[in-house]
């Protein structure tokens, strides 16, 4: 059966590709620290409840605004909340859990949610436009263009200022603006792929449209879409930490690296730098963390070549 | 390459005007009213009633766009049939006023069934005279007059049929008052002719703080500039010059480093360092009415966290290409020949590994547009981007809009510059 035969030899090619990732990780000495900040960052996000006496919104009036103690091993902010907590379950909003609404949390942090939402609507619309072509593609390529020539804070605000503050519109917010790239990305590698002999085949075969793109392109496209989502990901937690720190991040209460920055801020020149440092200090690890490992991986497998 | 300019400054306008579009759907959908944010959660229904409809907030989204597109004074002029004309007062405020025969300015307002006319000679004396023969009689025998209140808008009365007004004048609070018309047009010249109309925020008039405003942000992002891009490109040659050394590791790890951290995170670690533990500058940019340049203290800090942030995105842009363009057969041929490395250097290999930085940094334009956004809120500097951000966040359009404008027009127009220096830099696109 040539079938299984096909089947088992992309199996191979998968098992060795994975082992080349990994040897390429072990390699690199940068890519190896940027795995060891991300992985941390994972691991506490995971286990938050399971590393910390406290819940995030606890308040002990009777300590606020304290330094690192042995109670509070990072200290306190202005509300007497522990900000080793606060900084762990606001890991846990970016990277595990979408908090949708009080009782209904999705598993996957917001800012991957953000970058797979785009990735949805952006390889459809790259899909189409490199597919169909003609005026489809024309109209749909200009309006992304238009969009991406407006500044990227200005999208922010516009759109949170349109659909109020939540975790579920910062995902709207940052798959907005991530849509055009993507759809570039992908509308590009369709142009080329559509020349290809099996995609010929298909139509003759009399495949519908939708099935040609999405089952023959596609997954056809998957390794430069991989690499671009990586990057993005440390992109979306920029973006969250930005809009944060404006207010136009997660309501209130819930612990937001870029809110909590911005109501620590106040405090500094008080006297009080702990609530607006460790958050920087978290939101400047992770995405450097990120960079480092897409940096080593892509550095690396360029040297392998 | 004129199709090209042409198509290029064609997707400018497409773009200023989706913004200008999507900001204004937005003013219309957000939720909470923009007459609670100005006069507060206690109004009566009235007065709120009142005040939508003297800012003609009661009109349909289309008209208002259009209205503050391209202004609506023309609209209000065809009706009165009198030339209207806008004048500033010694005070700041914008006032408009119609123009009688002999030139001199004339508004009215309404006593009882009386019209009366407030005349306002060249020479700034002030007149009220009984107008009554201005009544135009309309059906049913009602008499109406189309003229301009005290209040800069196009207003109709109906004699008799005279209402109850709340006025609130900024300072004063809410005023109560009879006399009140049956229309407004509230007068702006429009967008496109340079009034981009009144912000709700402080009753006066948005191109006033806009240009302050505009003015520092351009202040910060120059000084920052003209720092960043002669270190950045030298720094970025020196470390593609000896890729893979020590130095270039150090530089282009270092540079992602700043680069990536949020604009937040750098200006919370600089004020920690610099004004917490050192003590050596100010931990926020109190500017007050001053103009930057006069307190240059105050800009260390902004200017060193956008310098930083944009020096390692450039930096390993001019570092990536020097190692390409040194990798280039006409480079080696170069050294083939015998000639000194310095002179390969900066004759042949420069030249070439600039283009792409010089290009992408204005493509990065837009970029950088947030990082200024976020710096100026995080050191408290009254640039452009905090006053999109307070005026986004107070929903006052006329503001948000005309900021937004202003920004996407840098943007993009920046954009359509790089494209023309590219294509002068680069020959092999001129021809192609």
């Amino acid at each position: 059966m040539p079938e299984t035969v096909e089947t088992k030899n992309i199996a191979k090619t998968k098992k060795a590709q994975l082992k080349d990732m990994f040897g390429i990780l072990l390699s690199s000495k940068i890519a190896m620290v940027g795995l060891v900040i991300v992985l941390f960052w994972v691991f506490v996000a995971l286990f938050a409840p399971l590393l910390t006496p406290y819940t995030p919104y606890e308040q002990d009036w009777k300590a606020p605004n304290q330094g690192p103690s042995a109670e509070h091993i990072l200290g306190t902010d202005e509300l007497g909340r522990d900000l080793w907590t606060r900084l762990i379950y606001g890991a846990r909003v970016v990277l595990v859990v979408l908090p949708v609404s009080e009782n209904i949390s999705l598993p996957g942090g917001t800012a991957i949610w953000g970058v797979v939402v785009a990735l949805i609507i952006g390889a459809t619309l790259g899909l189409i436009g490199g597919y169909k072509g003609g005026w489809l593609d024309e109209l749909v390529m200009r309006l992304l263009d238009a969009m991406m020539a407006i500044p990227v804070i200005l999208l922010y605000l516009i759109i949170v200022v349109a659909i109020g503050a939540s975790a579920v519109n910062v995902v709207i917010a940052i798959s907005i603006v991530g849509v055009p790239g993507i759809a570039r990305l992908v509308r590009s590698l369709t142009l080329d792929i559509k020349t290809r002999e099996y995609i010929r085949a298909a139509e003759t075969r009399g495949e519908s449209a939708w099935f040609i793109m999405f089952v023959e392109i596609l997954p056809n496209t998957r390794g430069p879409i991989i690499i671009d989502a990586m990057l993005r990901i440390g992109y979306a937690i920029f973006a969250m930490g930005t809009l944060g720190f404006l207010g136009l991040g997660m309501p209130p209460p819930s612990p937001d690296w870029g809110s909590m920055v911005a109501k620590g801020r106040a405090f500094i020149l008080t006297g009080n730098p702990y609530a607006a440092l460790w958050p920087s200090l978290a939101i400047a690890s992770l995405v450097v963390g990120l960079n480092l490992l897409a940096d080593g991986i892509r550095e690396e497998s360029m040297r392998y070549q | 390459m004129i199709v090209f300019i042409l198509r290029r400054f064609f997707l400018l306008l497409l773009t200023m005007i989706l913004v200008s579009l999507a900001v204004f759907i937005i003013a219309e959908s957000s939720p909470g009213n923009i007459a609670k944010n100005v006069l507060g959660a206690f109004i009566s229904p009235e007065q709120e009633a009142a005040f939508i409809r003297q800012n003609g907030l009661d009109q349909p989204m289309y008209v208002r766009y259009l209205h503050w597109i391209a202004g609506n004074d023309w609209i209000a002029e065809k009706k009165i049939g009198i030339p209207l004309k806008r004048i500033t007062t010694e005070e700041g405020f914008e006032e408009w006023w119609a123009v009688k025969d002999d030139g001199s300015l004339i508004r009215w307002k309404v006593d009882g069934d009386d019209l009366v006319a407030i005349n306002l000679t060249p020479d700034g004396e002030k007149t009220e005279y009984v107008d009554n023969d201005r009544w135009k009689t309309i059906e049913d025998g009602k008499q109406e007059f189309w003229g301009i209140d005290r209040q800069n808008h196009a207003v109709r009365w109906v004699k008799g049929e005279i209402e109850t007004m709340f006025v609130f004048v900024m300072g004063k609070g809410w005023m109560e008052s009879s006399g009140g018309p049956k229309d407004y047009i509230p007068l702006k010249k429009g967008f496109v002719r340079g009034d981009p109309g009144i912000s709700f925020r402080t009753g006066r008039p948005v191109n006033k703080s806009l240009w302050t405003r505009l003015r520092n942000s351009v202040v910060l992002a120059g000084t920052a500039f003209v720092i960043v891009m002669p270190l950045a490109l030298l720094l970025g040659l020196i470390a593609g010059l000896q890729e893979g050394s020590l130095k270039d590791r150090f530089l282009s790890v270092g540079g992602m480093m700043f680069s990536v951290v949020p604009e937040f995170a750098t200006g919370i670690f600089l004020t920690l360092i610099f004004s917490v533990w050192l003590g050596w500058l100010p931990g926020a940019a109190v500017l007050g009415t001053a103009a930057p340049w006069e307190k240059p203290l105050m800009l260390i800090l902004p200017v060193l966290t956008l310098t930083l942030i944009e020096l390692g995105y450039i930096l390993r842009i001019t570092r990536a290409s020097m190692v390409e363009v040194m990798k280039a057969p006409y480079i080696r041929t170069a050294f083939l020949k015998g000639l000194p490395y310095k002179k390969v250097v900066f004759k042949h290999a420069v030249k070439n590994a600039l283009i792409a930085p010089i290009t992408v940094i204005m493509l990065h334009v837009n970029w950088l547009l947030g990082g200024i956004v976020i710096v100026e809120v995080v050191f408290g500097y009254p640039g452009l981007g905090a006053y999109l951000l307070e005026s986004a966040l107070y929903k006052d359009f006329n503001a948000l809009e005309a900021g937004a404008m202003i920004m996407v027009l840098v943007a993009v127009g920046t954009q359509l510059v790089a494209d023309i220096i590219y294509t002068f830099l680069n020959p092999r696109i001129r021809y192609a």
